[in-house]
């Protein structure tokens, strides 16, 4: 497989490392990657840390892909607690080689905690690390560094901050070779750490699951790419910058500072004009595409300019001398400050300028200040210090009506295209978890590019779904280190297929991941980003955007009069995401993605083994008043009142997991299916049914996104049929004593040692059943129940909320001891 | 008179200029306009864009910077000045399309 199997953790306060395993658990639900950094700092960051402090903790990751000979696989990324948003995690990507050579040198990713009392930076040479002292490059820029730290230790990968990420500027990146791992302020996570630089060298082969088969999936997805009129020609001849023009002719190409969304001087920095300043490819390591260039204007030479760059440092400025731009990129490049972010706060820096709010503030245009201001916010000198904190913390330090027009989401600033006039960008930026971004869902592709059809930019419809779609799908590739642009040539319908991408993974992972495993995994990152967001104490309300695109609509161009009204979509998107009405995803949901802690917590199952729906009915509903978790739809319920009963709770409580306990003792497909359909979360299949009936329902189970839960009632060796009905596939087993044996036997006869052996010998979830009341719950919590399914202690009791209310409290108290 | 102006980009740039003009006396269909264009161009000019009356795969047409699949396609009309922009598949090669 393609992983190195291992994760370097290192101490920069006391200089200590360690290998450690990387957790194949964690790898297969969240791949890698975004994925696997946001399931470490979720876990080991305590909430409301200051993310320039030494708490914050800093993972570099690479995917599953990285190193493979996959096209655009030579990326890794960042993620962090963001000093910009200063609640949000941000993960940030990067072309470099950085993370190819650290899979060669045999790790999978680093964990950084901790920081350093003086200016250190970090070698790997295959499993040789050292923590070397950096003071002779610390006050340097990245140019300089870099070719410092090539000389001293020869052929490795270098990536390292500038001086602004000493400065600790909070839209500092960082450079590996000619990419940037640009946004969110990783620069300044760097420089809190005294980390200048990390040099890697590796050695090691990579191994692939299944050689021969990825080959040839290999071989399909670079037909694929190389077929494409966008990856396959366009992007190689022109690079990003041509799309200046055409989001230009849709009116949504910020101009100083999202004032409007056409810029007359557009002919100056369009793609068309760059290419006769074009030097040579720069692309990112292996990649086909190639869309990375370097460019020279008179005597300026500078990486890209890639289109956001151009537009933040030109157009949103009100600047269209391309000597400027080419000098500004290259000093961004050089100092270390994100391009995107930087436009924005200037661009806000010249309206105050223009309205008179900051006196000395400059105009729209004034290229000289342009980069007089770049090295004052690097250095954090004068009005520099100011702008470094970026556009949320500076108008909100100036007020004066100034956070009208800073143009950020949750503090991150806003890339290159204005959401008036694109409704999907608009739900992307406010719903995104790391803020103003375009990276974790695109719909440009499709409203701008019409890529593989056109969408309507102008429409609301249908926008929600591909958002949510696109969220998650992108959140897997980044997590597997892919670069989206390759999703262009991929998607070849509105759904956005990636069959393709799942092939690839299976095959070089040995994982078995189909398309939707694939979008589950993304949706369960998403979801986990979510989670951390909520903890850190967003809400709703800042899933918004700002008052500008709400309040003032676009003045010209075919989107004007628009603005970016998002409310109705929002509700829309919530609800397809299965997040309740302020956005906070339902346990159901959570459950279904197997998102700890959630799904660690025992839960409380009221079962309703009734023959009535309009008894059972009123039950669940006083139950759920009483918080229970899971609504089970009872055998002898299904038997009078059939899988309407289903559709009826799932239809009454769309946020509470519903069991439909069928006793499926064959057919265990169409039993399965037909649960699903109905809309249960789980369905019960009896484990005593032949091996082939579990089989097909979990097959059923994994196509129809339902859990199947295997009742262990009449086997005659339950721990032993427990372990096979896990081998099996099953996601949670009942340790169940029937009602007419618990009239026999009496109703407190838990087999709580069967229940610790089962503990310790499965690894899914364990629900219990039979005879369980307020007395034997501690010990059956004790014993490691998962799931406690009470009946009548529930719905015998003339008051089914306070008695679920007073069993909830029992399983939290024994939680809190 | 009513002025349209076409304009390209991309290769399509480097073959049909940045801008043409065509000057039509009545409101006419994009579909007809082409006619014009050919008239202009040389007859296989329109081959590009255009199978039969169906729009080739991989161009986009905006007209005053709204794509025509947003509006009535082909068959939008054009009846006061304006402007119609035409890019390939974010600029890719004509040999792809
Ligand atoms: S398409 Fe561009 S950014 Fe993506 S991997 Fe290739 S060169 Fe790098």
């Amino acid at each position: 497989m393609t992983y190195a199997k291992q994760i370097l953790r290192v101490n920069l306060k006391t200089k200590e490392w360690k290998d450690e395993p990387l957790n194949l658990e964690i790898a297969h639900k969240y791949l890698g990657g975004r994925g696997y950094a946001v399931k470490v700092l979720f876990d080991e960051l305590e909430q409301g840390i200051d993310p320039l402090s030494q708490e914050n903790k800093l993972v570099i990751m690479t995917g599953p892909m990285t190193g493979s000979n996959c096209p655009t696989t030579s990326r890794w990324c960042m993620a962090f607690k963001s000093p910009l948003t200063q609640k949000t995690l941000n993960t940030t990507h990067c072309g470099g080689n950085l993370g190819i050579e650290l899979k060669h040198a045999g790790y999978d990713g680093i964990i950084i905690e901790s920081a350093s009392s003086s200016p250190i930076y970090l070698l790997i040479n295959d499993n040789s690390i050292s923590i070397e002292d950096a003071s002779d490059i610390w006050g340097k820029n990245i140019n300089e560094t870099q070719s410092i730290l090539m000389k001293r230790h020869g052929k490795s990968s270098i990536a390292a901050i500038g001086t602004a990420g000493e400065n600790l500027v909070r839209y500092a990146c960082v450079r590996n070779e000619n990419r940037t791992a640009g946004r969110g302020g990783i620069g300044a996570v760097w420089g809190s750490k005294m980390l200048k630089a990390v040099v890697v060298h590796g050695s090691n082969k990579l191994s692939l699951a299944n050689e021969y088969a990825y080959k040839k999936v290999n071989k399909q997805f670079l037909d694929v790419l190389r077929g494409h009129p966008v990856t396959g020609t366009g992007m190689g001849l022109y690079g990003t910058s041509i799309l200046v023009n055409l989001v230009n002719k849709h009116g949504v190409l910020p101009v100083k500072n999202f004032n409007t969304g056409i810029f007359s001087n557009v002919r100056d920095i369009a793609g068309e004009t760059l290419k006769e300043y074009f030097v040579k490819k720069e692309p990112c390591r292996g990649c086909p595409i190639s869309c990375g260039r370097k460019s020279k204007y008179r005597d300026v030479e500078t990486s890209g300019p890639e289109y956001e760059s151009l537009w933040a440092l030109g157009p949103n400025c009100g600047i269209s001398d391309l000597e400027i731009i080419f000098k500004a990129n290259s000093l961004c490049n050089d100092l270390g400050i994100d391009t995107i972010s930087a436009g924005n706060v200037i661009g806000w820096f010249m309206e105050c300028g223009e309205k008179g709010l900051i006196p000395q503030a400059s105009k729209f245009g004034d290229g000289n200040s342009l980069l007089t201001l770049l090295e004052k916010i690097a250095k954090r000198e004068d009005e520099g210090d100011l702008l470094a904190n970026g556009v949320q913390m500076a108008a909100e330090q100036i007020g004066k009506g100034s956070e009208v027009f800073a143009c950020h989401v949750k503090g991150l600033e806003l890339p290159a295209y204005d959401p008036r006039g694109l409704k999907g960008m608009a739900l992307s930026y406010s719903t995104s978890n790391s803020g103003g971004t375009h990276l974790n869902s695109y719909t440009v592709i499709q409203e701008v590019l019409s890529l593989p059809h056109f969408v309507d930019p102008l429409s609301s419809t249908g926008k929600a779904e591909l958002v949510s779609n696109m969220q998650n799908i992108f959140a897997t590739i980044d997590s597997a280190e892919w670069c989206k642009f390759t999703a262009m040539a991929v998607f070849s319908t509105l759904k956005c297929e990636v069959d393709l991408y799942a092939k690839l993974l299976t095959t070089a992972t040995g994982f078995f991941i189909d398309e939707v495993e694939f979008k589950k995994i993304g949706e369960r990152i998403y979801n986990l980003e979510r989670l951390f967001n909520i903890r850190e104490g967003l809400t709703k309300e800042d899933d918004n955007l700002p008052s500008r695109f709400l309040d003032e609509p676009l003045p010209e161009g075919p989107a004007k009069g628009q603005t970016a009204d998002i409310k109705d979509n929002l509700q829309e998107y919530y609800h397809i995401r299965g997040w309740d009405e302020l956005g906070v995803p339902s346990n159901r949901k959570l459950e279904e993605l197997d998102i700890e802690p959630i799904s660690k917590t025992a839960r409380l199952q009221v079962a309703l083994d009734l023959r009535d729906l309009d008894e059972a009915i009123k039950i669940a509903q006083r139950s759920a008043l009483g918080g229970v978790d899971w609504i089970e739809v009872g055998t002898p319920l299904i038997k009078s009142a059939g899988m309407e009963a289903v559709r009826k709770l799932r239809e009454l409580f769309p946020h509470k997991v519903i069991v439909a306990d069928l006793k499926t003792m064959d057919a265990g497909f169409l039993e399965t299916e037909m649960a699903a359909l109905a809309g249960a979360d789980v369905v019960c299949i009896l484990g005593i049914a032949p091996d082939s009936t579990i089989i097909d329902a979990v097959g059923a189970g994994k196509k129809f996104n339902i859990k199947i839960f295997t009742d262990l009632i009449g086997v005659e060796n339950p721990v032993e049929r427990a372990i096979q009905l896990e081998k099996l596939g099953a996601d949670i087993i009942g340790l169940h004593i029937g009602i007419d044996q618990q009239l026999r036997s009496g109703f407190d006869k838990i087999p709580f040692p069967i229940l610790a052996e089962l503990k310790k010998r499965i690894k899914v979830d364990i629900g219990v059943a039979g005879g369980l009341k307020a007395e034997t719950i501690p010990k059956a919590i004790e014993c490691g129940a998962d799931i406690l399914i009470i009946g009548g202690a529930i719905t015998r009791s003339a008051n089914p909320e306070k008695a679920t209310r007073i069993l909830k409290a029992l399983m939290t108290e024994r939680k809190e001891k | 008179m009513i002025t349209i102006t076409l304009s390209f980009f991309a290769f399509l740039e480097e073959q049909f200029g940045r801008k043409q003009f065509i000057s039509i006396n009545e409101p006419i269909k994009i579909i007809e306009l082409f006619r014009y264009f050919s008239t202009k161009n040389g007859e296989e000019s329109s081959s590009i864009f255009l199978s039969g009356t169906q729009l080739n795969n991989g161009f986009t047409i905006l007209l005053n910077g709204r794509n025509i699949q947003a509006l009535d396609e082909l068959n939008t009309i054009l009846e006061e000045e304006c402007e119609i922009s035409f890019f390939p598949a974010i600029a890719g090669g004509l040999n792809q399309l």
